[in-house]
C-alpha cells in the first residue's frame, strides 16, 4: 500500500530534548502537515508504541518519523536497527527521517548507508524545509 | 731473492783495514756497482750520518777506538733512522746478539763465517724486512693515531688468546675505570644488554661461517653507573688461511642521542596525532551543542513570529530564547573550561590532603548527600598527594557528585573513597552502589563531552566525566572504571607521583 503524504495520518517526533519536540510539533501543527503528532523524549518507548500499535490499531502508525539521533539511552541508530526488523509492508509505510544537528562526517556517511533513513534534516524543522519534503499542502 | 733495485748505498763502519776490505769485496762479488762508504771511528761514522745520505744498508763493527758495545749500536740506531742495519762482529755473544736484535739492529753476523753468499743473503733478507717491518709500524701507527683521535671505542679481539683491549674511549663512553675493563671477550659480552646478546652472538657467528670480513652490530652496552647506551659497532674480522677467524677489531660508536631522538620523535607524532584527533572530535561536539541551541531559538523565532502568545512549559516563547541564549553561553564557557584544563603543566602543585577536600566536597554536596541519604565512607592509605589542587577537588567532586545522582532509588547509597600507591602512581577510586553503566554499549563514549547514559529526567549536562577524565590525562594519569549494571560503579584514577612527593611522606 502506498502512503499518499497528502494525507498523512500520524508524525513521530523522538527527540530526548523536550523543546525541540515542542517546537517542532507546534511546526508541524501550524502546517496541518498530519493529523496527529506523537512526542518522545525516550526512543524505547516510541519503539514499543510502534509494536503495540502494529498488533491494536494499525491505522495510527506513522507515516513520518522525524529521529534524533544523539539521545541517551537508545539513540537514533539503535533505534533504527530495532526499526529494520519490522515486516517490510510496515517499513514501506513510513519513512525515517534524521534530525540532527550534527555536522560529524560519521553521522552524515551512517545515515547514507542506512537504507531506512529517507533524508537528513537539519533542526529545527521549518516550512522551507517540510515543503522540501513535497509532500504536503500548506495551509496556514 | 735478487735485490730489485739497481744502485746500492752502503755505509761501512769499521776500523779494521783489511776487514773493510774483505767485506767490500763479498759485496762486489753479488752487487754490481755499489757505492760503498766509510768510517772507521764512531765520530766519523756520525758525520756521516749527519748528511743525510740515503743509505740502503749500515754494516757496523762492534769494537770501534771511540765506542763499542751496547751503546755504541744504540746510538747508531739513532742516527740511522729506519736503514737497515746490520751488526759485524769477531766474537759470538749469544745473548749480545739477540739483544741488538730487540734494539732494531737486522741481523749479527760473525766475522769468521762470513762469506760473499751469506752476506748477500743476509743483506737480502734484512732490507726486505725492514722494509715490510716499516710498512707495519707505520700502519701500527696511523692505527694509534685513529684510535687516539676518535670519539668512538675500538676494540682489538685476538680470538685465539680470547685478549680484547680497547682504547682509552672505553674508559669516556663508559665510565669504567681503567682498572675496571677486563680483557677477556667475556667482559664485553657481559657487558651486552641480556635482550641484545642473542643477537649479537648470532651475527658473529653468522659472519665466521659465512666468512664475512665486514659486519655492523646493534646493541645497547652497559655503562659503569648501570644504565645503556645504544650502540652501533662497525668491525672487521681478520681470518686465517683455513678461513678460521683469528682477529676482529670494532668500532663502538654511541648512538644514543640518535636513538633517543628518534624515540622522542615517534612518541610526540603520537601525542600530536592524539591531540589533533581529540581537538577534531572536539569541535564536532562542540559545534553539534552550539548548533543545537541555535537550532532551538532559530525555532522559537519561528513562533514568535506566528503564535506570539504560546507558552512552552508555562515559559513564554520570549523567556524561552533568553533561557536558550544563556545555554549558547554556556557552551562557549564549557568549551574555555575544557580547553584551559588541557594542560596542567605551567600550574602550581600543592600538597593536598584527599581527607581536606573530602570534607570540603561534603560540604558543598550536603543537601544532595542529606536528600540521597548517602553514606560515604573512606580509606585513604595516602593521605597526601602533591598536584594541582583545583584538578584533584574537581576529579573527586564530579565522581562523588555523579555518584550521588545516578543512584538507584530503592536501596541506600554507599559511597566509598580509597587511595593507594601502586607502583609509581597513586590511585584513587570512588566506588558506589548505584545504577550502573552499561560498558559494552556505552563504554566508547562514556568519557565523551555531553554524552549522557541516563535517562532525560536526571539533571545534567554530560560534561562531568569529560572533565575528569581531560584533567586527569593532563595530569598524565589515566581513568579506568568497572560498572555493572544496577550494581554500581568504581572508578579508579591513576595519576604519577611528583617528584615532590617523596619529601611529604617523610
Amino acid at each position: 500500500m502506498k502512503i499518499n503524504m497528502q494525507s498523512i495520518n500520524s508524525v513521530f517526533l523522538i527527540d530526548d530534548e523536550p523543546m525541540f519536540n515542542l517546537i517542532n510539533q507546534k511546526i508541524l501543527q501550524i502546517t496541518k502537515f498530519a493529523d496527529n503528532v506523537f512526542c518522545y523524549a525516550d526512543a524505547s518507548i516510541a519503539l514499543n508504541d510502534l509494536k503495540q500499535m502494529i498488533d491494536s490499531t494499525p491505522i495510527n502508525f506513522p507515516g513520518i518519523i522525524f529521529l534524533d539521533i544523539n539521545m541517551p539511552g537508545m539513540d537514533g541508530w539503535e533505534f533504527l536497527e530495532e526499526f529494520n526488523k519490522f515486516d517490510i509492508e510496515i517499513k514501506n509505510k513510513c519513512k525515517v527521517y534524521m534530525l540532527t544537528s550534527s555536522i560529524n562526517p560519521v553521522d552524515l556517511s551512517k545515515s547514507n548507508n542506512n537504507n531506512v533513513i529517507y533524508g537528513f534534516i537539519p533542526k529545527p524543522l521549518s516550512i522551507e524545509k517540510l515543503a522540501d519534503l513535497g509532500t504536503h499542502s500548506l495551509k496556514l | 731473492m735478487p735485490l730489485s733495485k739497481t744502485e746500492f748505498k752502503f755505509l761501512i763502519i769499521e776500523d779494521n783495514l783489511g776487514d773493510l776490505l774483505l767485506i767490500e769485496e763479498y759485496l762486489k762479488k753479488n752487487i754490481s756497482n755499489p757505492t760503498i762508504y766509510h768510517a772507521s771511528t764512531f765520530a766519523k761514522a756520525v758525520e756521516f750520518l749527519g748528511e743525510n745520505i740515503e743509505l740502503d744498508l749500515i754494516l757496523l763493527d762492534l769494537t770501534l777506538p771511540d765506542a763499542q758495545g751496547e751503546q755504541l749500536v744504540t746510538d747508531i740506531l739513532n742516527f740511522a733512522g729506519y736503514t737497515t742495519t746490520i751488526v759485524l762482529t769477531g766474537y759470538l755473544d749469544q745473548d749480545f746478539a739477540i739483544k741488538t736484535l730487540s734494539l732494531g739492529i737486522s741481523d749479527y753476523l760473525l766475522k769468521d763465517e762470513l762469506n760473499a753468499s751469506s752476506l748477500y743473503k743476509s743483506i737480502v733478507y734484512s732490507i726486505e724486512r725492514k722494509r715490510s717491518e716499516k710498512i707495519l709500524k707505520e700502519s701500527n701507527q696511523r692505527y694509534e693515531i685513529l684510535a687516539q683521535a676518535t670519539s668512538d671505542t675500538i676494540w682489538d679481539w685476538d680470538i685465539e688468546l680470547d685478549k680484547m683491549q680497547y682504547n682509552d674511549s672505553v674508559n669516556r663512553m663508559f665510565g669504567y675505570a681503567e682498572s675496571a675493563v677486563e680483557n677477556t671477550s667475556k667482559w664485553w659480552s657481559l657487558k651486552i644488554h641480556p635482550q641484545d646478546i642473542l643477537k649479537v652472538n648470532n651475527e658473529l657467528n653468522y659472519s665466521f661461517k659465512q666468512q664475512r670480513a665486514h659486519l655492523q652490530l646493534e646493541y645497547r652496552f652497559l655503562c659503569a653507573d648501570n644504565s645503556y647506551k645504544y650502540i652501533s659497532d662497525r668491525a672487521f674480522i681478520v681470518f686465517d688461511n683455513a678461513g678460521k677467524p683469528k682477529r676482529i677489531i670494532g668500532a663502538m660508536q654511541d648512538i644514543s642521542k640518535k636513538m633517543k631522538a628518534e624515540e622522542e620523535r615517534v612518541e610526540l607524532l603520537e601525542l600530536l596525532q592524539n591531540k589533533n584527533r581529540d581537538l577534531q572530535q572536539f569541535s564536532y561536539i562542540v559545534s553539534h551543542n552550539l548548533r543545537s541551541h541555535i537550532a532551538k531559538i532559530s525555532g522559537l523565532a519561528f513562533l514568535l513570529k506566528i503564535e506570539p502568545d504560546h507558552k512552552i512549559n508555562n515559559l513564554s516563547l520570549t523567556e524561552c530564547v533568553e533561557q536558550e541564549i544563556t545555554n549558547l553561553g554556556n557552551v562557549v564557557n564549557d568549551m574555555n573550561t575544557i580547553i584551559s584544563f588541557r594542560d596542567a603543566d605551567q600550574k602550581q602543585k600543592d600538597n593536598i590532603s584527599f581527607n581536606t577536600e573530602l570534607k570540603l566536597i561534603e560540604q558543598v554536596l550536603e543537601n544532595q548527600i542529606s536528600e540521597s541519604n548517602a553514606t560515604i565512607t573512606s580509606n585513604f592509605q595516602v593521605k597526601y598527594i602533591v598536584n594541582v589542587k583545583s584538578y584533584i577537588y574537581s576529579i573527586m567532586f564530579n565522581l562523588i557528585s555523579n555518584a550521588i545522582k545516578y543512584r538507584q532509588h530503592n536501596a541506600p547509597l554507599a559511597i566509598h573513597i580509597e587511595t593507594k600507591q601502586i607502583e609509581k602512581s597513586i590511585c584513587l577510586s570512588v566506588s558506589d552502589n548505584g545504577l550502573g553503566i552499561d560498558l559494552e554499549k556505552d563504554g566508547e563514549e562514556l568519557f565523551g563531552l555531553y554524552k549522557r547514559f541516563h535517562s532525560s529526567d536526571i539533571e545534567g549536562r554530560g560534561m562531568g566525566l569529560s572533565l575528569v577524565k581531560t584533567q586527569t590525562e593532563a595530569l598524565g594519569g589515566n581513568i579506568e572504571v568497572e560498572s555493572i549494571v544496577n550494581k554500581g560503579t568504581t572508578f579508579k584514577i591513576c595519576l604519577p607521583i611528583n617528584e615532590n612527593q617523596y619529601a611529604i611522606d617523610k
